[in-house]
């Protein structure tokens, strides 16, 4: 029965397979956004702003192979872009917003492009450092004294986005922008993982020569998965600097770029579902660590660090014992309960 | 002194040693012939302890081989020469041979005369003593290999394919070298080898292998004179 | 002058470099492993230190030596309970546990000591030298680091190609399994390893965090391992000399930019040097071989 589904399922085009779940999962959280306090709706609109730049790095790491420790540093790039668009062009229009985060989108896109072209000749540890590196050395930019005047220096710009449209409340705003450019996010990630790029993203993680001998220019491969990476950051950020109404440097920290590893490596390497669990990880993990620390009155600088010290347990064990995440976790007791269920008549 | 019983060793669903049993007597050359794939290699890699056999029995004078550790195994006077030299190509020469004595409590001593004797045995490697192991030649690396093995002071000696890749007036010195710490060392030495005419022509007995069963076993010269065995399993 | 005082200045600074980068270099050659926790495990270990001498009033040696021997256990400790399981695993795995500990290190020296800005006070003067009446960029306390830097490169020169034990590590890191068939007990050589390495980064924590006043701050160690790291790939990740040389040249490429282009964004130069020479030579300047393929 199971299999004359699946088999039927994928007979449908590949563009409504992933398209209908898009459409429906936005309008169901739509909707859900609808019934939330002003308070869980600025949660809901990070969760989704995460999930942009989570679902780039999870296609990067764990389709194509190639880890990058930076990415905070493209979402630092498209955070900028939106908030000197935002600057220089006064707006009161919505649709010119999207069309500023598309800039951002591809700001970013092009900065990944330049530091895609040098990883793709590098490997593991030079990989992971260079992109530490950038991590740390991008987002000090504005601190230069020369950039001062134009970035904003350590005080930052501040980000005057457009006024929501009609009467709709500003915060249930920020959730509808930042759930629709999730749901694209996801919904051209889900296409792209399952083409043939998606294929060749494999083919090169699984054996490069392999890959090389079968035809695929592999280090373009590696770099075009560096940019569509940069790209999903690059809007994550123009969401962020939108969601914190001021772009400073202190922002785009080096946890920041760890905190998207570790939602990725949470949810489950290379797994869209898994950058939405990891998502809502990382963002409820601090409000969580304040309620836990207030209720066994634990002193402000543990409660301060706590969610860190989650992260870093998590990534570790997260390593040690669940290597597939949360998203092999969930599939294992969804197998185990088709299981149980499918050897019942049998018993009987 | 070294007794294998109905050794089975399996890697993932191959049976690389199917039911090995074998009896290497002191003092003597056993060779251990066989094609590519016959569970040469492996074989060794059970009786040192980097492969655990599934089940069987290795037994070398008292001690329990199926659980003792790697690193104890020289210590119980078995030295190993590794298929591909095994020598440490980022050490010199002359470090490469300390190491094979580095084990014993009694190196201070032992290492010196370990050195002379080496060198004396082996002269080319004597000249090149300071510098790196990559830069010998292959007859120089396995000369280096046997030297190492020789410096631990072994009873058994485990050498893995030492004529691969050699000339064949190399390869004729290194079983010269063998027959000579056979009969004048007293050394007991497990050969294993593809190329069954040289390991025959130094070996007291011989075992064959084909697919990791015992096909053959008996008197080196016994296996020589066998055409049809020749024929079927050593090629020549 | 300047550009002299400049060059001295660099070159001191350099050598705190190359002692992090040695820290990386040992436990790459051993493991082919990047600790990326180095930063916080030197961090944690000043912290010791400035705890027991600022706080406690001990003597500043005392809290030098304990950071020291804490480095060894917690880079012991770190690769027999983290780091083992995930060595044999995709090279992914032990990049994503160090990083882990490093954040897990960083949240946990914020919960003991905050995430403020504490002074640890060095034990030499950091007061200029003149020479006549030119004033050189180089301070009694910098000529202890040099000094002190160049006495364990010293002392680890002797272990490693002078000693029984040396033999055994190197032997361990080239070839393992070689190396346990001659009866070298390799786990245990790994250990060792992470734990010596340890100890020089720690030794460099608690230097370096004496030449700047407000410098304990659990976030404040993060350049160090970024430009450690960046000066161990200049010397090829796989050489002790390599990785001084490469901790030397950052130093000095440093200090030139920062007086001369702007001294705001120091990180943004590192980047800039790691991209450059990983460009021209993908695994580093001094590197002899090509990074092994298995």
């Amino acid at each position: 029965m199971r299999l004359v589904d699946r088999a039927s399922w994928q007979r449908v085009p590949m563009v409504l397979r992933h398209g209908v779940p898009a459409v429906a999962g936005l309008g169901i959280m739509l909707l859900v956004s609808q019934g939330l306090s002003e308070y869980r709706n600025t949660q809901l609109a990070t969760i989704a702003m995460y999930v942009c730049a989570v679902a780039g790095l999870t296609i990067l790491t764990g389709l194509s192979g190639q880890i990058s420790l930076g990415n905070g540093a493209f979402m630092f790039v498209g955070a900028y872009t939106v908030a000197l668009l935002l600057e220089h062009h006064v707006t009161t229009s919505n649709g010119v917003l999207a069309l500023f985060l598309v800039v951002a989108v591809l700001v970013a896109a092009f900065a990944g492009a330049l530091v895609g072209v040098a990883a793709a000749r590098l490997r593991g540890p030079y990989l992971a450092g260079i992109t530490l590196a950038l991590a740390v050395g991008l987002p000090v930019l504005p601190k230069y004294s020369h950039l001062q005047s134009s970035l904003g220096g350590h005080a930052g710009i501040s980000v005057n986005a457009p006024a929501p449209p009609g009467d709709m409340n500003y915060f249930r705003w920020q959730a509808w922008l930042c759930l629709i450019a999730a749901a694209i996010t996801l919904f051209l990630l889900a296409n792209l993982s399952s083409s043939r790029v998606g294929r060749a993203f494999r083919a090169v993680r699984d054996d490069e020569i392999a890959a090389s001998l079968a035809g695929l220019p592999v280090a373009r491969v590696q770099v075009l998965a560096f940019v569509v990476s940069a790209a999903c950051a690059g809007l994550a950020g123009g969401l962020f600097g939108i969601l914190s109404l001021t772009v400073l440097p202190d922002l785009f920290s080096l946890t920041l770029s760890l905190a998207l590893l570790a939602a990725a490596v949470f949810g489950g390497l290379g797994t869209l579902s898994g950058a939405v669990y990891g998502s809502v990880i990382i963002t409820l993990l601090p409000f969580w660590s304040s309620d836990l620390a207030r209720a066994l009155s634990l002193p402000d600088k543990v409660q301060h660090n706590l969610p860190q010290a989650v992260y870093g347990v998590g990534l570790i064990l997260g390593m040690l014992l669940f290597p597939l995440g949360i998203h092999g976790l969930v599939r294992r007791v969804g197998q185990l309960g088709r299981n149980t269920l499918r050897t019942k008549p049998a018993n009987n | 002194m070294l007794t294998l019983d109905d050794v089975v060793t399996t890697y993932g669903a191959v049976r690389a040693l199917d039911g090995v049993s074998l009896n290497v007597a002191e003092g003597q050359i056993t060779a251990v012939l066989g094609a590519n794939g016959a569970g040469k290699t492996t074989l060794l890699r059970t009786v040192n302890g980097l492969v655990r056999p599934s089940s069987g029995s290795i037994r070398f004078d008292d001690h329990d081989l199926v659980v003792a550790p790697v690193e104890s195994i020289v210590t119980f006077g078995i030295a190993h020469v590794p298929e591909g030299r095994g020598v440490i190509t980022e050490l010199t020469v002359e470090e490469n041979l300390r190491l094979g004595a580095l084990w014993r409590s009694d190196r201070r001593r032992t290492t010196d005369e370990g050195l002379d004797s080496v060198y004396e045995m082996f002269p080319p490697i004597a000249e090149r003593r300071g510098k790196a192991a990559d830069t010998l030649s292959g007859g120089e690396r396995q000369m280096l290999a046997i030297g190492r093995a020789l410096m631990s002071r072994p009873r058994l000696l485990l050498l893995d394919e030492p004529s691969l890749g050699l000339a064949p007036r190399i390869t004729a010195q290194i079983m010269a070298t063998l027959r000579r710490l056979s009969s004048e060392e007293g050394i007991t030495v497990v050969l294993v080898e593809q190329n069954a005419r040289s390991a025959l022509s130094v070996a007291d007995t011989a075992v064959v292998l084909n697919l990791g069963r015992v096909v053959a076993a008996g008197p080196a010269n016994d296996l020589a004179g066998d055409e049809q065995l020749r024929h079927a399993y050593l090629g020549f | 002058m300047t550009f002299l005082n400049l060059v001295i200045y660099g070159i001191a600074n350099g050598t705190l470099y190359a002692a992090v980068a040695l820290a990386l270099v040992l436990i790459w050659r051993s493991t082919r492993i990047v600790n990326f926790a180095q930063g916080g495990m030197l961090m944690i270990t000043t912290f010791i230190a400035w705890d027991l001498v600022v706080k406690h009033g001990a003597n500043y040696w005392v809290g030098l030596v304990v950071a020291v021997l804490a480095g060894f256990v917690l880079g012991a400790v770190t690769e027999r309970l983290l780091v083992r399981p995930v060595e044999n695993g995709p090279p992914l795995n032990p990049v994503i546990v160090t990083l882990g500990l490093l954040l897990l290190l960083q949240a946990v020296a914020g919960m003991i000591w905050g995430n403020g800005l504490d002074s640890f006070a060095p034990q030499f003067s950091l007061h200029y030298y003149n020479v006549g009446d030119q004033v050189i960029l180089f301070s009694p306390d910098y000529l202890f680091i040099v000094i002190a830097v160049l006495v364990v490169l010293g002392a680890l020169y002797l272990l490693f190609q002078r000693s029984p034990l040396g033999l055994r590590m190197r032997a361990s890191a080239f070839n393992p399994e070689v190396a346990r068939l001659l009866g070298v007990r390799v786990g245990r050589m790994l250990t060792l390893g992470w734990g010596l390495a340890a100890m020089v980064g720690a030794l460099a924590g608690v230097l370096i965090a004496g030449t700047q006043p407000d410098y304990m701050n659990p976030n404040a160690f993060d350049p160090l391992l970024i430009f450690g790291f960046t000066a161990a790939i200049i010397g090829g990740l796989d050489s002790p000399v390599g990785a001084v040389a490469g901790g030397v040249t950052v130093g000095v490429v440093q200090q030139l930019l920062d007086n001369y282009v702007s001294n705001d964004i120091d990180a943004f130069y590192v980047f800039m040097i790691l991209l450059i020479v990983l460009m021209v030579r993908p695994n580093g300047l001094f590197s002899r071989t090509a990074v092994r393929r298995v």
